[in-house]
């Protein structure tokens, strides 16, 4: 009897009970970490935002480059083979509806 | 202001609606936030994340429960999350101390005295508080949105997302639990 009359203290002691309240300026506080947050999410947006354009503009370069050193080899590889082949096989081969007979004589 | 104007004004982007939404909702959010994880700190780190929350996702608010019990339940998920990874912290700080030699200290619940208890109970409520811990989290949740927020049957079961006799047998079971564990210490 006297361990339920002390569990009903126990319970009663959340009787008339005030709300707890957080501490003064919560508002300014939850106000100035929500600031914070947005200028750190926007700011990693921009972060990110520009890392993007950077690769895309490295990556635009980088085959920009590439396609031109390869057409400049090509040119260079054909310039090599016409200096070095016969030039009736060089128009032959330029020109294939040519027929045998307008050929410069080799 | 109606909670159509508030939702309105935050949608908005309004500072008024800001401060007037944590200006309305800043003391049941911490009590309850308080009464779950019993530590201030702690409850005025998790008031501040569920604002912030509630600011980030008021467009995600359907309108079909009230502002307030949204908020409650925003509340609530994240002192459970909160408490869960403090026991999985604690858990893992216990196995680290496993492991080494000569250290076996218990670690206890520390007392925990609610700001708003008058002071004959304050030795009382600790000790109910100690137990309200020990609690399953939707007993506790139960619980607490009950007796310490002292809302209606009907809200608790909409903020949690349950029937109304599925809230009365979390507290009848709660009660019963809450007495086993007090028992324990008379």
């Amino acid at each position: 009897m006297s361990i339920m009359h002390n569990q009903e203290d126990f319970f009663a002691s959340l009787e008339g009970i005030r709300p707890a309240e957080p501490k003064p300026f919560f508002t300014s506080r939850v106000l100035n970490r929500f600031r914070k947050y947005e200028e750190e999410s926007t700011a990693s947006v921009l972060t990110r935002m520009g890392w993007a354009v950077t690769l895309l503009i490295i990556l635009i370069i980088g085959n920009g480059f590439l396609l031109y050193s390869s057409s400049r080899s090509n040119d260079q590889a054909i310039n090599k083979w016409r200096s070095t082949t016969p030039r009736w096989v060089v128009e032959y081969t330029e020109h294939p509806g040519t027929s045998v007979y307008d050929l410069p004589k080799p | 202001m109606t909670d159509q104007d508030l939702i309105q004004g935050l949608l908005n982007r309004e500072e008024d609606a800001y401060r007037s939404l944590v200006d309305q909702f800043q003391v049941p959010v911490y009590n309850t936030i308080l009464g779950l994880v019993q530590s201030e700190p702690d409850a005025e780190d998790l008031a501040q994340e569920v604002f912030i929350q509630v600011f980030r996702s008021i467009h995600q608010f359907k309108g079909e429960a009230k502002l307030s019990t949204w908020i409650y339940r925003i509340a609530t998920t994240k002192s459970i999350d909160f408490i869960r990874s403090k026991k999985s912290k604690k858990r893992f700080a216990f196995l680290y101390r496993l492991g080494a030699p000569g250290d076996k200290e218990h670690v206890a619940i520390p007392d925990f005295h609610h700001p708003g208890v008058v002071s004959e109970r304050k030795e009382q409520a600790a000790q109910l508080f100690q137990a309200i811990a020990q609690l399953p989290e939707n007993q506790k949740t139960a619980f607490i949105l009950t007796r310490l927020e002292q809302l209606p049957h009907a809200a608790v079961a909409e903020i949690m997302g349950i029937t109304i006799p599925a809230v009365e047998s979390l507290l009848h079971r709660g009660c019963i639990n809450l007495k086993k564990l007090l028992d324990k210490k008379m």
